[in-house]
């Protein structure tokens, strides 16, 4: 472990040498024909859904987006999950339950010429987890435009709490270092690249969940107090003619508890018609299992988790989005109104995470997941 | 080795950086990427969702194409 410790170590370090001559190569760059801009102004209400395994979680968001049109935009948005929960960890040992979480966030962009910041803060709560995030991201285009580089850094503050226990508090703290580029190849392509570093630490478990020694769930899970991890990411757009692309996506994830995943991910985008457009995709996503998961312990150990989202699975999902323009006019105060349904089918199978609930089964379930988004420009 | 390739890489990206004064693809010929469907992210905020959706079920995270919050991890 100490010596997995260190090569995260070693990966930091990468990335924080690396940061700062990107950044003097960003500012020293040639002055652009085409300088950056800020997201457009809007406003997003959004209605979520998703039902699977026995989780549902259903309920509205929205987001608001104003800018000066010249240097700055602000955005805030707020978001509620109402949560029903009877998945298979529950009715193993526990009973349903049901909670509600709301999460709310403010952000600033400021730009000048083809250099951003960005600095945002969110808040979430439930009845037992608290989340505070921070987050600061700079963003230069180069080259007139053809390069843009990307770098971000977020700090998690976490509180964990437990329901049947109120004298129980334990804190997780999340560091992210985020670095980015995005380069245009040809006049039809596309790729971003992303490379994330993430360092956590405190209380990582589920302070509910159980494992299961001999046959028989008596014990409470017990994680590490550090996990480090680093995410590689390759994305790549192609426009293929007649108001048509393809994209691609590729990821490689490994952390310190020994779990590699990888998903790859393709989709299509298409107007059918100047005011109807299209997507679909299709993703596929693989993992093994953490170095101290365990469907069914021998004995005690130092650490054990039966998490199933660290044992050893993969999932399937394929889904669509369509959008409709219901007006655009630039020459009025709402200068555009969409609308847009989503609908994506996951299918997750589970190779070493049993089902006690039937006879022991390896556990697979699917899940539908929704949204309804209405979205204004100004 | 790492030290050697880490010094090669920042020699590169610095090199890029200052020689590469003309873009090749100019920005009236930029067209086809300025159209939404070359957007990797037209809703950031509804594709934010859907990357909540991932972190919370699979154990990889991070360099997603949106960023998610909060825990919902049960």
């Amino acid at each position: 472990m100490e010596r997995r410790h260190t090569l995260y170590r070693t990966h930091l370090v990468f990335v924080c040498l690396l940061s700062w001559p990107l950044l003097l190569a960003a500012l020293f760059a040639p002055s652009a024909a085409m300088a950056a801009v800020l997201a457009d102004d809007r406003a997003d209400a959004l209605y979520h859904y998703y039902d699977g395994g026995g989780v549902e979680v259903q309920g509205p968001a929205v987001l608001v987006r104003k800018g000066d049109n010249a240097n700055v935009s602000g955005f805030a948005h707020y978001y509620i999950d109402n949560v029903t929960s009877a998945s298979v960890d529950v009715l193993s040992y526990a009973s349903p339950y049901t909670e509600q979480r709301n999460e709310f966030g403010l952000g600033i962009d400021y730009l000048n010429e083809d250099t951003t910041l960005t600095f945002a803060y969110s808040n979430s709560e439930e009845s037992d987890y608290s989340a505070n995030t921070f987050n600061l991201a700079f963003s230069q285009e180069m080259l007139s435009g053809m390069t843009t580089l990307n770098m971000s850094v977020s700090r998690g503050f976490n509180e964990v709490r437990d329901n049947t226990n109120p004298t129980f508090e334990e804190t997780a703290d999340v560091w992210k270092w985020r670095m980015g580029v995005g380069q245009v190849f040809t006049k039809k392509f596309v790729m971003n690249f992303d490379f994330e570093v993430i360092h956590s630490q405190g209380f990582l478990n589920n302070p509910y969940r159980k494992v299961r020694i001999d046959g028989n769930f008596v014990a409470p899970e017990v994680y590490p107090d550090k996990r480090n991890s680093l995410a590689l990411a390759a994305r790549g757009m192609y426009y293929l003619g007649k108001r048509s692309s393809t994209r691609f996506e590729a990821r490689y994830f490994n952390d310190d508890w020994e779990v590699n995943a990888l998903n790859l991910e393709g989709g299509y985008t298409h107007y059918y018609t100047p005011k109807l457009l299209a997507e679909y995709r299709g993703r596929f996503y693989t993992q093994n299992k953490a170095f101290h998961y365990s469907d069914n312990f021998d004995s005690v150990q130092r650490f054990m988790a039966r998490d199933k989202e660290l044992s050893t699975f993969s999932s399937v999902s394929v889904g669509y989005k369509l959008t409709y323009e219901i007006w655009k006019r630039s020459d009025r105060l709402l200068k555009q109104g969409d609308i847009s349904f989503a609908y994506n089918l996951f299918y997750f199978d589970y190779e070493d995470f049993t089902d006690p609930t039937n006879n022991n089964e390896p556990y697979s379930f699917h899940a539908n997941v929704a949204q309804i988004l209405f979205s204004l420009r100004y | 080795m790492s030290r050697t390739l880490l010094a090669l890489l920042i020699g590169l990206l610095l090199l890029a950086g200052g020689c590469a004064t003309e873009p090749w693809v100019a920005p009236f010929e930029r067209e086809y990427l300025a159209d939404p469907v070359m957007n990797f992210s037209r809703d950031p905020y509804s594709d934010a969702y859907i990357m909540h959706v991932y972190e919370t079920r699979e154990g990889a995270q991070g360099a997603g194409a949106g960023s998610g919050g909060g825990c919902g991890c049960n």
